[in-house]
């Protein structure tokens, strides 16, 4: 079927049903059934699915993924003045601020040779899948806008996060799982909001939902108290044979949709639980990715992350919270990093060895870089928030391995060489999952809608 | 499709989502979309193809009308007779009532409705119904849930600290407005502008917290300056959807690109609300705050009164006990002579009646605490201590002289009102201090310090109606009034006033008395600024960088202010109701007809621009808003037009030849059938299970919720919202859902799963989606279970036998009863399992099809 047909028939579904079983859930359920992949794509995709690692609060570019010797060298001097004129900063308030070396040595890693700080030394052994950018810049300064946008390509609220829009044009690829899944870790900051994975404008059926790491997975996976799975059944059988009977009474084919719901809703019943318990993986499988059954760890959440991938859902986001150190960022960056390396780490090596990362794009960054400058004094002194310049990383999934695209200058301030701007980075997602980023759009209050807004080009040369 | 054509694809590129009003109109609606392929940026007016200028902003024209026929049904029939269709008989008798108490209450109809309903077989038994409901202060509630989404009705914030905000004042005044039958033009004035209205009062300064329901971030430098531009572009958005059916937001950085809307004319509107002011910093940036006393119910409190005082009058006054620890009575002021005379050291009790209106003054006192001569003293005002109180009673013990070693306890309630009290100061040492006013325990009444083991003797001998300040004669704190019958007990007396059971009556309606007493709350609402501020165009909508100065206006477009209007947002919000305004009437009749239809004649209820849908029947719009502003903006004769027309009563059951010939039902062929919003979801099971508490406004409350959300995420800490759920007790399980806490960041996941919106912005229109997870809510939430089990006792308590229970639960549930197969299927099902049974019944029917949904 080609993608023009495709819309033809999307169009008639939609006709048939209105309001009620989109056309995206419709066709997830008949592709669920027939296992023909599909939905919008416009071409064929190096990615199949999403793992996004977001360290919330913004991971210092300067001190893992993007060297800088000028910083040791001038650490304690001001600021070079050119540079940060009429630049506003988040918190630091100081008129010249000051230049602060790493506290960490940085080293060339793998084949590649690229260089990555020794907060992450597991990633490191595995630099060569991945292709780092160094000079990602952003719009925003302050976290919660920042994240929205780094999301949704936009700051405001209302608009679709990229998992929303990858649910809504791709669809899902399981019948017992949402396509969009959000896991959290870390440590209390900033608060997460819903609408960093919220539907926006689309269907709010497309909206992320959390796996929570504690109690029930998802919410009321459950039954009730008393309520037996025989019983269920039994219920379930009842409701189906009156819903079956409004059905022929009434025509409305939301009914069938209803019954549908309500049998795989059975079915996640016994999905959820199997699936996120991670105490029926192999010890060394556990002990590889530092995972510990029953604690709330980022660990856990990769471990997760493979195997909801393994079961074709389309966007997992790995929230790892705490990465805000605007104080002693010395000791901060290290417990964080010390939490996520040797998980990334195995998270990378899991997937190559299981054959799912060619298709499988992995994701690590934040929502902005910090500042090369120093945040307060000594060993209390922190970074502050920096949209200017900073680093992401992308890896599988159809993504060039071992390289290093763009720089920043030499204080890793303004990203200088071959930018990338974030609307840039969401082309070239949606662009190994196979979208054109220009025609992807949804049709709100009078104009076609983007994940890039009017913006973004393809960065080609992060491509295989 | 890799190279993709912009012009060859547009319309195949417009998805839809909802629906698809056919090809004419689809080539209609791609023509501006065409002319911006080709590179025109800017299409003003004449954007349809033809040289007229676009309908909506053209005054609607109310045709005249065949008699005999209602208005609706005769537009509806007409294009039907076009399009070679029939309309659908009229619904059954219990899904009418069942339609029209969803539609206008928001909830089922009782049994016992319903009974009636189908027995009256007079020609107004529908009229009759519709009235009744109409009255129902339930229809406030749920035509207030529509507004509230456009009004971005939340108790929180939004953004990342999403702190909690007393809006709940604005929700029930829209509740009552809408209950009141408020003319639509002045609930809309007083929304916008009630701030502006002279001789406009409290209230209508509550209902401009309408557009104090933008979001506010917690602002430190710079972005102060930025989130208060947000918050008027935030307004203006908000108006353009809910009154002009106008997408101004597009206006914001650029011409708009499709309807009639410069950037200046954006930011000429921008002028009007840009002079609210911007207070505080950091966490505490705040808009206009207004101190709000919640509702009293006068009523109540008026009950209350009456039985407090006649109970006081049934007991006998002040006849303080005699018995051998009363150590002595003195009818007037008094000094002994001997300081060792009436100064026990253990267990202590004063009485004493008193009338008066001092400030500061003794009853009783050994104590001069500048001579450092403590023992006990008992008054009103604490000596003017700096942490006294000044008309409430007080008494200080200590166990030394010097230093102080003691407690300090001080009353809730003045008592030097004139009026004559009986008061009491009971002392168990190392155990209590306690304050009686009138024979009642004061329980509010604050103790400071240990409570100590005995009372010291001082050298100052007691005195009745004065006190010592360094003197070894009573020199100060002298009692000016009437104070008799002071006795003195050399014990605890456990009812002083001698009041029996009485006493624990009063404390007890006491204690419902101050709950009615609120002290009053700040809430939001608009103010203007007394010079307005400089408004220039943002450049690409970046409000740093100002453009051309701009003052108020109104879009050219659109119907001119009257001359000599100052361009204020009340002459703006008079300017948006004035009867020949295009938008505003045919906007408000749309929203209705979108409650009531499923979606609105115009189909993108918040566009009515030229990429908009036009209307499915243009005649009938323009009719019914013409007749909205003629019948002065009454909105419950709008609503009675609409379900007194049998195209509102027809059947929502889908024939083959509906789903050919319209499967969106846009000619409204048959009525549209839906799954209940959110709140009915829940609202309904409560009602069915005898559950729900039906109280009218009020603080929100918090139902059960999966425990750690807030935790989980990070919502709950002191830097961010500062505040975790917990579930409510008592009645605030199971209130209205329309009382839930609205978290912007963090919706209750249950309302949330049924596309309940979080409302960070003017909602025109839910999605109704089907999920899985909606199947997991109402089988397992313990909210839907705790209903399942509810409804299973009122199925079983009240009948005896299976089938009685059967047809109860039936018509409780689904409003008719079980048909034969039902019955036999029913029943077999209950006949395994004992009573747990009737709770999967009860789940069973929870669950289907026919209750989750408006027929």
């Amino acid at each position: 079927m080609d993608s023009l047909g495709h819309h033809i028939t999307r169009r008639q579904l939609l006709g048939r049903a209105p309001l009620a079983l989109g056309s995206v859930a419709l066709g997830s359920l008949c592709r669920a059934e027939q296992g023909v992949p599909g939905g919008l794509r416009h071409f064929a995709p190096r990615a199949r699915r999403v793992i996004y690692l977001f360290m919330s609060g913004g991971p210092s570019h300067v001190d893992t993924f993007d060297p800088k010797p000028v910083l040791s060298e001038r650490h304690g001097q001001e600021m070079p003045p050119e540079l940060i004129r009429n630049h506003e900063f988040a918190m630091i308030k100081e008129a010249r601020p000051k230049v602060k070396g790493s506290p960490w040595d940085f080293r060339p890693r793998g084949q590649s040779g690229t260089e990555v700080s020794d907060l992450f030394p597991h990633v490191g052994k595995v630099i060569d899948e991945i292709a780092v950018i160094r000079s990602l810049h952003t719009d925003t300064f302050n976290h919660d806008p920042a994240v929205m946008f780094m999301n949704t390509g936009s700051v405001r609220f209302g608009r679709p996060a990229m998992g929303s829009w990858l649910s809504y044009g791709l669809g899902s690829e399981n019948s017992d799982f949402p396509s969009f899944i959000v896991l959290v870790s870390g440590q209390n900051r900033q608060p997460l909001l819903d609408s960093y994975w919220g539907a926006g404008f689309l269907p709010s059926r497309h909206q992320g939902t959390t796996f929570r790491t504690s109690g029930e997975a998802v919410l009321h996976i459950t039954n009730p108290p008393g309520v037996s799975r025989t019983e269920r059944r039994r219920q379930l059988d009842l409701l189906r044979w009156m819903n079956q009977r409004r059905h022929a009474a009434v025509n409305d084919p939301e009914i069938s949709a209803r019954i549908a719901q309500y049998e795989l809703a059975y079915r996640m019943q016994v999905a959820v639980p199997e699936l996120t318990d991670i105490s029926n993986e192999p010890a060394s499988v556990r002990r590889f990715y530092g995972a510990e059954p029953g604690k709330a760890s980022f660990a856990n959440n990769c471990l997760l992350a493979r195997k909801l991938a393994e079961h074709g859902v389309r966007f997992i986001q790995l929230y790892d919270k705490g990465w805000d150190s605007h104080g002693s960022i010395r000791k901060e960056h290290t417990v964080r990093c010390q939490s996520v390396d040797r998980a990334i780490a195995a998270l990378l090596t899991d997937l190559r060895q299981r054959g799912l990362l060619d298709d499988t794009l992995v994701i690590w960054g934040g929502e902005f870089g910090r500042t090369p400058m120093s945040q307060g004094r000594g060993e209390g002194s922190g970074r502050d928030h920096h949209p200017h310049g900073f680093t992401m990383w992308l890896a599988g999934g159809g993504i060039r391995p071992g390289i290093v695209h763009g720089a920043t200058d030499d204080f890793g301030y303004f990203a200088q060489k071959d930018k990338v701007h974030v609307h840039d980075l969401h082309a070239t997602l949606l662009h190994c999952l196979g979208l054109h980023h220009e025609d992807f759009t949804f049709p709100h209050q009078g104009r076609d809608f983007r994940l890039t807004d009017v913006f973004g080009k393809v960065v080609r040369t992060l491509l295989l | 499709m890799q190279d993709s054509n912009p012009i060859t694809d547009i319309p195949l590129a417009v998805d839809r989502s909802h629906d698809d009003p056919g090809s004419r109109q689809l080539a209609w609606a791609a023509v501006p979309r065409l002319l911006l392929a080709l590179g025109f940026t800017s299409i003003p007016v004449f954007a349809d193809g033809n040289e007229s200028p676009h309908w909506a902003y053209q005054p609607p024209r109310q045709e005249t009308l065949p008699e005999g026929i209602h208005p609706i049904d005769h537009y509806v029939r007409l294009r039907l007779q076009q399009e070679g269709l029939a309309p659908s008989p009229p619904a059954p008798g219990h899904t009418l009532i069942r339609r029209l108490s969803f539609d206008l209450r928001g909830l089922p109809p009782t049994p016992e409705e319903v009974r009636r309903f189908l027995a009256d077989d007079s020609p107004d038994a529908w009229t009759t119904l519709v009235e009744r409901f109409l009255a129902s202060s339930h229809f406030g509630e749920r035509l207030g849930q529509n507004w509230l989404d456009l009004a971005r009705y939340a108790d929180t914030s939004g953004y990342a600290a999403d702190r909690t905000r007393n809006m709940w004042v604005y929700r029930d005044w829209v509740i009552h407005a809408i209950n009141n039958n408020k003319r639509f033009d002045q609930f809309t004035i007083e929304q916008i502008a009630g701030d502006l209205l002279p001789n406009g009062g409290p209230a209508k300064k509550v209902a401009t917290g309408f557009h104090r329901n933008a979001m506010q971030a917690k602002g430190n430098n710079p972005r102060k300056e930025e989130f208060r531009v947000k918050t008027v572009v935030d307004r203006l958005k908000t108006t353009g959807r809910t009154w002009l059916g106008l997408t101004l937001e597009c206006a914001e950085c650029h011409d708009h690109t499709h309807d009639p809307v410069s950037q200046k004319e954006y930011y000429q509107l921008f002028a009007i609300f840009n002079n609210v002011p911007h207070l505080g910093k950091g966490y505490d940036t705040h808009g206009p705050l207004m101190d709000f006393v919640p509702h009293d119910d006068n009523e109540r409190r008026k009950v209350l009164e009456d039985r407090i005082t006649a109970l006081r009058k049934a007991v006998p006054r002040a006849s303080s006990p005699g018995d051998t620890t009363l150590l002595g009575i003195w009818a007037k002021g008094h000094v002994e002579k001997d300081p060792e005379k009436f100064a026990p050291t253990g267990d202590l009790t004063i009485t004493a009646v008193i009338r008066t209106r001092e400030k500061v003054a003794d009853i009783a006192s050994k104590y001069d605490w500048k001579s450092k001569t403590r023992s006990f003293v008992f008054g009103i005002g604490g000596e003017a201590d700096k942490n006294s109180r000044p008309g409430h009673l007080f008494a200080w013990i200590s166990s030394t002289n010097e230093p102080w070693n003691g407690a300090v306890i001080h009353s809730s309630m003045p008592v030097n009102d004139d009026r004559e009290h009986h008061v009491a100061l009971v002392f168990q040492a190392g155990k209590s201090m306690k304050l009686f006013v009138d024979g009642v325990e004061d329980k509010a009444a604050r103790v400071t310090g240990n409570v100590p083991g005995g009372i010291s003797v001082s050298a100052r001998p007691l005195a009745i109606g004065a006190g010592y300040t360094n003197s070894e004669t009573p020199n100060a704190f002298h009692f000016q009034g009437e104070l008799r019958q002071v006795r003195l007990y050399a014990r605890a007396l456990p009812d002083p006033g001698q009041m029996g059971t009485t006493g624990a009556e009063i404390q007890k309606l006491q204690g419902e008395l101050a709950s009615l007493r609120r002290k009053p709350i700040k809430i939001q609402v608009m103010d203007e600024l007394p010079a307005p501020r400089e408004t220039h165009v943002h450049i690409r909508g970046n409000f740093k960088d100002r453009g051309e100065r701009v003052h108020p206006a109104v879009p050219a477009a659109l119907p001119a202010l009257p001359a000599g209007a100052k361009a204020n947002r009340l002459d703006f919000a008079k300017w948006l109701v004035q009867p020949n305004h295009p938008l505003t009437s045919r906007v408000a009749v749309n929203y209705h007809w979108q409650h009531f239809f499923g979606t609105g004649l115009v189909a993108t209820a918040a566009d009515f621009g030229t990429m908009g849908e036009p209307p499915s029947h243009p005649g009938l719009l323009d009719w019914l808003a013409v007749e909205f502003v003629k019948g002065k903006w009454n909105r419950k004769d709008l609503v009675r037009l609409i379900v007194n027309s049998e195209t509102y009563r027809q059947s929502s059951v889908q024939s083959p030849r509906h789903r050919e010939r319209d499967p969106v039902n846009r000619l409204l062929a048959r009525m549209f059938r839906s799954r209940h919003p959110a709140e009915q979801i829940r609202d309904n099971a409560l009602a069915v299970s005898g559950l729900l508490v039906p109280a009218i406004g009020g603080p929100p409350v918090f139902p059960t919720q999966p425990g750690g959300l807030y935790e989980e995420t990070g919502q709950n800490e002191p830097g961010n919202s500062n505040f975790t759920w917990k579930d409510s007790t008592g009645d605030g399980r199971y209130r209205k859902s329309i009382y839930t806490y609205w978290k912007r960041m963090l919706l209750h996941p249950s309302l949330g799963t049924f596309d309940a919106p979080p409302r960070q912005v003017c909602v025109a229109r839910r999605p109704v989606t089907n999920t899985p997870r909606q199947a997991l809510v109402t089988l397992n939430d313990p909210i839907f279970h705790e209903c399942a089990q509810a409804f299973a006792r009122r199925i079983a308590g009240e009948h005896p036998g299976a089938e009685a229970r059967l047809e109860f639960a039936f018509q409780q549930c689904l409003s008719r009863s079980p048909d034969h197969e039902e019955q036999k299927r029913f029943l077999g099902f209950a006949d395994r399992g004992g009573d747990e049974a009737w709770v999967s019944v009860a789940t069973v029917l929870l669950n289907l099809d026919e209750t989750l949904t408006r027929e």
